[in-house]
Parts: C-alpha cells; structure tokens; sequence
C-alpha cells in the first residue's frame, strides 16, 4: 500500500497529512499564532478536505507546542466541513494541561457533530 | 522561587509577541508546567489584542508589557492607546461577563458554540480564555486614552 504525504507549513506550523489506503493522518507540529491564522489555514484546510474524501481522518494536536485564540475558529469550521460531509475524523489531544482543556471543550461541541469523535493520544 | 519584574515598552510588531511568551516560560523555570503555559498564552492573547484592536495615544506610544512574579502572586499588565470607544466596551464587557461567572468555563464555551453555529472572522475567545483555560483574574481601567488590563493568578 503505497503512503501519500503533503506538507503544509508557514511560520513555524506544520501541518503534515500522511495518507494510506483509507486512513488519514493530520498531525500538528509547532506554533500556530498567527495575527490571522486562517489566512493559511482556511486554504490548506480547503486542501485536506478534497485530499481526505473517502478516508477516515485521525486529527492530531498532541505535538502542537501553542495555539492562540484566533486558530479555534477555523478548527471548529474544519471539524463541522468534515462532519457535514460525512467524514469520520478522530481528534486527538496530549495530556499536558492546554491541550486537555482544549480536549474537554472541542468534545462538549462536537456532541453535535456525530462524525467526529474526540480524545485523548494514548489515551 | 525567585521574586521579579519585568517591564518593556513593546513596538506592535506581531513576531515579538512569540519572544515574550518564551521568555515568560523561561523565566517561570522551576514553576509548574501548567502555571508556565498558562502565563505564556496569557501574556500572548493580551499582547494579541493590543497589537490587533489598540491605537497609538499620546499616553501610549507604544505598548507596555509588565510581568511580575512574588511568592504568592503572578501578575501580568497590558496598556495600549484605545482604538475605537466599541472595542473598549467590547473588552470591558467580556472582562465583566468572565468576573461574574461563576463557572469560568460557561462564556468560553458559549462562544464556542456560537463559532460553531456561525463562524466569524473575530474569535472572541481569548479574554475568555484567559479566565477558563489560564485561570486568571482580570481587571480593566481606562484612562487618558490608554486603557489597561491586568491578569493576575495566584502562584500556588
């Protein structure tokens, strides 16, 4: 099975998407704090949605070192595309405190969205 | 733990915002991880919304930036000239709507579900986050054209 992989990445986030088969994996590496984070993300989640068609999508945060407030927004935007297009995606958390509370936040509003589940790596 | 203070005058160039919340954890080493993490994003999104919504005043040319650790006490201090008289009531009121919560969770998430229901280009988030997620105390005064906001958690 051959392994596909694109790489997005500006101003010290990374954001690398690894296909195999059916199964899709975003992990996220860095910082993203940008005055306007979804000035890059809102055209490379644009990408992902088209990449991911027809896979299962595992969404990994767990090696993320900082968000700011501004990357929420077009988070919570991706996870409602992926669910309205019947996508199942898996969101993962670390254990490291931000990241739980983030965890426990995105899991209270996505009761809403049935296609995405979330938890903790590991866990 | 070591007791300082730290204070800058701060141009509103967005790359600085990432070297101050470095610095902050830094200087924090030997603190909790979570108190560390904590005061860096709550020194970013302060700084965050200096730079996006504040103005240069007479009384405020730049941005000030005051951090300050005791034994029993963490202090941060943003003061920026006020951009318009809306953004300043939008700050004081979310400041008000986090101060009167009893459960700090509640506007974080009451935003939330309103992004989700209909994204918008302004988050809107990080005043309350700082309350839920930093588990700080804030406070707001404005004066001469500079308005500042204080973030203060105890250390334990």
């Amino acid at each position: 099975m051959t392994t596909q992989t694109s790489r997005y990445e500006q101003d010290g986030l990374l954001i690398l998407l690894t296909k195999m088969g059916k199964k899709a994996l975003v992990t996220w590496q860095g910082a993203s704090d940008a005055r306007d984070p979804s000035a890059f993300l809102g055209p490379v989640f644009e990408r992902l949605l088209v990449e991911v068609k027809g896979c299962d999508v595992t969404i990994d945060f767990s090696a993320l070192e900082y968000m700011n407030s501004s990357t929420v927004s077009p988070i919570v935007t991706l996870l409602k595309a992926l669910n309205a297009q019947g996508i199942h995606a898996q969101v993962l958390f670390s254990n490291v405190d931000w990241q739980q509370t983030h965890r426990r936040c995105m899991l209270a509003i996505t009761r809403v969205l049935p296609h995405v589940k979330v938890g903790t790596k590991g866990g | 733990m070591n007791e300082f203070t730290m204070e800058a005058q701060i141009e509103p160039v967005w790359g600085t915002i990432r070297s101050i919340r470095a610095e902050i954890k830094a200087r924090l080493d030997g603190h909790a991880e979570g108190i560390r993490n904590a005061a860096g994003m709550v020194a970013s999104e302060l700084l965050e919304n200096a730079m996006k919504y504040g103005e240069t005043a007479p009384t405020a040319s730049t941005i000030k930036f005051e951090f300050s650790v005791t034994s029993e006490l963490l202090r941060l201090a943003v003061t920026n000239g006020i951009g318009s008289s809306t953004d300043l009531e939008r700050l004081t009121s979310r400041i008000a709507e986090v101060n009167s919560a009893e459960d700090k969770a509640k506007p974080y998430m009451r935003r939330l579900e309103q992004l989700l229901e209909q994204p918008a280009e302004r988050s809107g988030l990080g005043i309350y986050r700082i309350g839920f997620e930093g588990k700080f105390g804030l406070k707001c005064s404005a004066r001469d054209g500079a308005v500042t906001v204080v973030a203060t958690r105890n250390t334990k």
